[in-house]
């Protein structure tokens, strides 16, 4: 292993066989008064997809689902793009990590 | 001493390319050999580190402490490291995350070399199952380096039971040492009540696979973040 760069080729492959992100299904989460809009949002399953989560809030909050694996801070009035799936059909949770006991919703994967 | 190249090989933690933007860390990170063999008997080592990213691609870690106890010898200070965090990909944007580590770790014993370690940092979630590849390398730097590359690479495969209990497994390899050790371990994180504030901890203990690797080695950590 003299040649550390060697493993950056498939990385970089990876990335280029994988470049079409931007023509992924979008779904848009709003949090509002530390509660999320929609709380249900319903998806395809076996398909990647982008959820765009915009805090309209004067305080940060933080995406979380335990369920798909994702964490991710949303600053406040800004919106972030969280990368999901694909998943298997079924129901996952998500919810605000900073406000857990109002923000809380799901995916119904089908 | 035998034991010295085994010892400050390793940190035994497989770092995460994912960088959480405007999050700040305290650290306490640590380990101990339970071998009762006079090359690893006694050995442990512990660091306390404070980190902030700065931005969604960048996280700086700054290593305050960092302690060594050599098997048969007595525990001393080794010195500081800066260490950087490079976010490339969104999380699940690609078949995996990728990143990249970089530091710098500046040694106070005297005879004992400064040190670059680099390389990349695999992620890729499943469903509740994370998957973790470090392949990095480390070379001396300074008065006294040794102009060799010494490679090491960590995988760490857990299951989101739920985000404050994350059994899995953690393996290490050393090939110059001829050191492999794999074993369970256990993670979580804690949300504060009422705050952006969170407790993480991970405790496991490997065991060695070969003879020349340490019997067992318990790993602990504990972290407190906060935005
Ligand atoms: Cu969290």
């Amino acid at each position: 292993m003299k040649h550390p760069f060697l493993i950056a080729a498939p990385m970089l492959l990876a990335l280029a066989g994988t470049a079409a992100a931007n023509d992924l299904p979008e779904y848009t989460l709003v949090v509002k008064d530390h509660v999320y809009k929609p709380s249900e949002i319903k998806v395809p399953a076996g398909t990647k997809f982008k959820l765009i989560v915009r805090n309209e809030d004067p305080t940060a909050e933080e995406f979380e689902s335990t369920d798909f694996n994702r964490e991710k801070i949303v600053l406040p009035n800004s919106s972030v793009t969280v990368y999901v799936g694909p998943l298997r059909a079924g129901s996952y949770g998500f919810f605000g990590d900073f406000h857990q006991a109002t923000a809380k919703g799901r995916l119904i994967v089908e | 001493m035998v034991a010295t190249g085994v010892v400050q090989a390793d940190d035994f933690i497989v770092y995460s390319p994912h960088v959480l933007a405007t999050q700040s860390e305290i650290e306490l990170r640590g380990y101990g050999y339970g071998d009762p063999r006079a090359d690893f008997n006694g050995g442990n080592a512990a660091e306390l580190s404070v980190s902030h990213a700065f931005t969604d691609w960048w996280k700086p870690e700054i290593y305050l402490t960092r302690y060594e106890k050599e098997p048969g010898s007595g525990g001393r200070l080794l010195g500081y490291e800066f260490e950087n965090t490079f976010q490339f990909t969104q999380p699940g944007e690609y078949w995996a995350d990728f990143g990249f580590l970089a530091s710098y770790e500046h040694q106070i014993v005297a005879g004992k070399p400064d040190a670059v370690e680099f390389g990349p940092l695999v992620e890729k979630t499943v469903g509740r199952f994370t998957h973790r590849f470090n392949a990095i390398w480390e070379k001396q730097v300074g008065a006294g380096a040794g102009g060799k590359y010494e490679f090491r690479y960590s995988y760490s495969g857990t299951y989101a039971v739920s985000a404050a209990f994350r059994p899995g497994i953690e393996a290490y390899a050393r090939p110059a040492d001829d050191a492999y050790q794999a074993g369970p371990i256990v993670a979580g994180e804690w949300h504060v009540p009422g705050t952006t504030s969170s407790l993480e901890y991970r405790f496991g203990v490997v065991l060695g696979l070969n003879a020349a690797a340490p019997r067992r080695t318990w790993l602990t950590q504990v972290e407190y973040e906060f935005f």
